[in-house]
């Protein structure tokens, strides 16, 4: 039962808002919050690190209702503080709070980051949202699994050409737990990347703090707003290398660019649907003194930029513009931007009539761009919700965006060669997988690796490999390789074909609809696990059936199509696009199986190439990707740069397709 | 004795909810609406909603939330807080995706539109009806009939003073 926390509170208190395991680097910025529970006075006052007294830096305290109690709570703050000596640093905090002394501390890790050995180097980071081993595997066996001249490029198990992700050297496995939960969001995983540091879901770039159970249990809206934004700071990369060291940053994304992943670039928040403030945290970004975020950003989303999409009626890009971006808003106006364009703001897609949301915080639509799949124009399978452009019908492909940014960002500015740091991301592999639907999944994650090609190709043009590159993913999803399916096109394209299947258990009732393309995924798909309340799955996790009885009738399409241990897939590749096709004679897809909808708490691979990528190898936590990218910045690593360089000695084994 | 007292009005109340297990959804019936009194224990909660997908203790509260398959997966379909000192059900959230409309809960006799920070330029409204029980059932961003709202929330009207302390709730 709940227990009766009587002393809990009324105990005068004080605590750092802060992890027990505080990672930062050197001069990297972070808001110290100090929260004093159940007092009514403070006297005596003294926060000190390694011994250096920082009272005087913190604000006066704040009467602030912490924890939705009754009691008398204070907050203090001393906004976006660095430590310049590397080292465990230890943060102590002291005072009296009603004639009772009280304290607290942490130890923070200060790793160094040394401008004196800083290599000007390029960070590539490519981001598959949830692309999992499963993800990696299915986009190898369908686009390098094809069929021409009557010869298949997979045979015997081996492949001629692997992916461009799996020809990188350098593998490593990445951990993604987040500070509240083991299946973590693309939020608070971006913000262990991005910022070096765990949070909780849905959390960018921010720590917990005592206010977060009002919007936390009533949700986020303009009238708390002001709680979901004083959770304390902590700086991503992107800012910290722009502000300390100039560099050049940007953004890629196949999603609308407010969405979680490409917003732990660019802006810092509790909640990740605060649309409109990550909007503007990218025009004037609290680390850069109002300056904005980034110079390349390339996405969908343009409402909480357009001026009716925004509740304070800003239109950014009209300021965007008059800063000297140049807009664009389809694939021509992209590819004709002139060389010498330094700052490119490009939104691919948005509402018609944008407008914000009821709860004042977000737009009424979060338009991300289409997926590769449907900008390919290829048909939906049956079970796939067949999608439609819209009026954007000249949306660039994700390589495209790549080839750009890197064109405008590798360029350097008028201030002279300055190197870059930029983040890919294909948004919906996840995006697609929460449907459950496989075509849209699979090819946006072949779009995400020809995009990978195309930056493995530019960095291994330059005259100095400055470049490094990093693949990894933000978490997993549930997707699973099966098998190879036979089913031929009139099975696997019609929306006519179909078995509503119900049944009922002792503990509760399943209902679902199987789909000629998705015979399969009947018996991967059971049992989901969630309290759904749709009528396809209204089961929840106690209606598990223990076994699953196998029906055929008339009606059950392809019910002998699917094999688990015999054969191989073949595709075709149209070689207008460069992209497999999913229909025709001959076709033997790829049969895959969604456990659920949902994220799940799997490690996810992270690849590497150029200078300073021996660092990503191994098992390691989401947050030392961020201390990886930064050491390789700031240190001397050819040492290391000569073994990676020795993998491709042919004395050494070498993988078939690499 | 706080306990004894609670325990006794729970079993009181019991019999009659074990009749009427609270749906996901509010309805009317006879200009009544009908959804959860906020006298529910956890147990009852559990039996008519199963298991929740996260639980998560927030303040003074516990949250237990669900993530129903009619809603962005960035947000749960049901958020249920419990007071952690005495187990008080002290409100419900339902999230919608798409924006539901809920006029009907909303006769415009017992409503009330109220606007943040002010109805001259607000940045976000609702609707308030106060329900039998100390209730008060509020719709965000729906301050008239014909506006959908993404969120209803069913709360303790003693609980407003912590999550919605700048609404002035006619008596």
């Amino acid at each position: 039962m709940f227990a009766t926390s009587a002393s809990a509170q009324t105990t005068p208190s004080l605590r750092f808002a802060l992890p027990e395991r505080l990672r930062l680097l050197q001069g990297q910025l972070v808001d110290l919050v100090l929260e004093v529970r159940n007092a009514q006075s403070l006297t005596g006052l003294k926060v000190t690190a390694g011994g250096v007294d920082l009272t005087s830096r913190f604000s006066p305290p704040l009467r602030v209702p912490l924890d939705c109690d009754t009691s008398s709570d204070w907050v203090l703050r001393a906004d976006l503080q660095s430590f310049e000596t590397a080292g465990e640093i230890v943060l102590e905090a002291s005072a009296t709070v009603d004639g009772t002394a009280v304290s607290d501390s942490r130890t923070v890790t200060v790793r160094e980051f040394n401008s004196s050995t800083m290599q000007r180097r390029n960070v590539i980071l490519f981001i598959g949202d949830a692309m999992g081993t499963a993800y990696r595997d299915a986009a190898r066996l369908v686009s390098r699994a094809i069929v021409k001249d009557g010869k298949n490029s997979f045979r015997e198990g081996y492949f001629d050409d692997l992916l461009e992700m799996d020809k990188m050297p350098v593998s490593g496995m990445s951990m993604t737990y987040g500070s509240d939960s083991i299946v973590p969001d693309s939020a608070n995983t971006g913000t262990a990347w991005a910022s070096g540091n765990k949070s909780f879901l849905n959390a960018v770039n921010v720590f917990a703090d005592g206010t977060d159970c009002v919007w936390r249990a009533a949700g986020a809206n303009a009238a708390n707003a002001l709680l979901v934004q004083d959770n304390p700071r902590v700086e991503n990369l992107w800012q910290y290398l722009k502000r300390r060291f100039s560099y050049r940053t940007g953004i890629v994304t196949t999603a609308a660019v407010t969405d979680a992943t490409p917003a732990v670039q660019g802006a810092y928040s509790g909640w990740r649907q605060m649309r409109l403030e990550i909007a503007r945290q990218y025009r004037e970004n609290p680390m850069l003194n109002g300056r904005p975020a980034f110079d390349v950003i390339l996405g969908g989303g343009a409402d909480p930029f357009r001026a009716a999409g925004r509740t304070d009626r800003r239109d950014l890009i009209g300021e965007f513009r008059a800063l000297g971006y140049e807009y664009v808003t389809t694939a021509t106006q992209l590819r004709a931007i002139r060389p010498g364009q330094s700052r490119v703001l490009g939104l691919f897609k948005g509402s018609a009539n944008p407008a914000p949301n009821s709860t004042g915080v977000g737009t009424a639509s979060d338009v991300n761009m289409n997926v590769a799949y449907d900008k390919l124009g290829l048909q939906r399978p049956a079970s796939e919700q067949a999608q439609s452009l819209g009026g954007f019908t000249d949306q660039p492909m994700l390589e495209l965006m790549t080839e750009k940014a890197l064109e405008i960002l590798g360029a350097g500015s008028i201030f002279g060669s300055q190197p870059f740091i930029l983040m890919v991301e294909a948004a919906s592999i996840d995006k697609q997988s929460h449907p459950n639907e496989a075509a849209g999944t699979i090819w946006d994650t072949i779009e995400f690796d020809k995009s990978i090609g195309v930056a493995r190709s530019w960095a291994s043009k330059r005259s100095t490999k400055d470049t490094l590159i990093v693949v990894t993913a933000d978490h997993d999803q549930s997707m699973h390789i099966i098998g190879v399916s036979n089913t031929p096109d009139e099975e696997y394209f019609s929306r006519t074909k179909s078995e509503r299947i119900n049944f009922r258990t002792a503990r509760g009732e399943q209902n679902f609809t199987v789909w000629g393309d998705s015979y399969t995924n009947a018996r991967a798909g059971l049992p989901f696990i969630n309290g759904s309340t749709v009528a396809s799955n209204n089961g929840g996790a106690s209606a598990m059936p223990g076994t699953f009885e196998v029906r055929t009738s008339s009606t059950d399409p392809a019910s002998s199509t699917y094999s688990t241990y015999s054969g191989m897939p073949a595709y075709r590749m149209d070689e207008r696009t460069g992209y497999p096709v999913n229909s025709g004679p001959g076709l033997r897809r790829l049969a895959i199986g969604f456990r659920t909808g949902d994220h799940t708490g799997s490690s996810v691979p992270v690849t590497a190439e150029g200078p300073g990528a021996f660092l990503f190898t191994g098992y390691m936590d989401q947050g030392d990707i961020f201390f990886k990218m930064a050491a390789a910045l700031s240190n001397d690593t050819s040492e290391g740069d000569k073994l990676v360089e020795l993998l491709s000695n042919p004395r050494w084994p070498k993988t078939v397709g690499k | 004795m706080f306990r004894a007292v609670l325990l006794g009005a729970l079993l009181t109340a019991a019999p009659l909810f074990s009749e009427r297990l609270p749906g996901r959804d509010p309805r009317v019936e006879k200009g009544q609406v009908i959804w959860f009194l906020l006298t529910e224990s956890r147990e009852q909660v559990a039996k008519a909603m199963g298991p929740p997908s996260v639980v998560s203790e927030i303040g003074q509260y516990v949250s237990w939330q669900y993530m129903g398959g009619d809603v962005d997966h960035h947000e749960p379909s049901h958020t249920l807080i419990f007071r952690k000192a005495d187990g008080v059900l002290a409100g419900v959230t339902r999230n919608y995706e798409p924006d539901r409309d809920v006029d009907a809960l909303f006769p415009a006799k017992e409503t009330s539109a109220h606007h943040f920070p002010n109805a001259e330029k607000p940045e976000m409204s609702l609707r308030l009806r106060r329900l039998p029980g100390g209730r008060v059932l509020i719709a965000i961003g729906s301050p008239k009939p014909g506006t959908p709202t993404p969120q209803l929330t069913l709360m303790r009207e003693a609980e407003l003073k912590i999550f919605y302390p700048w609404l002035s709730v006619p008596r």
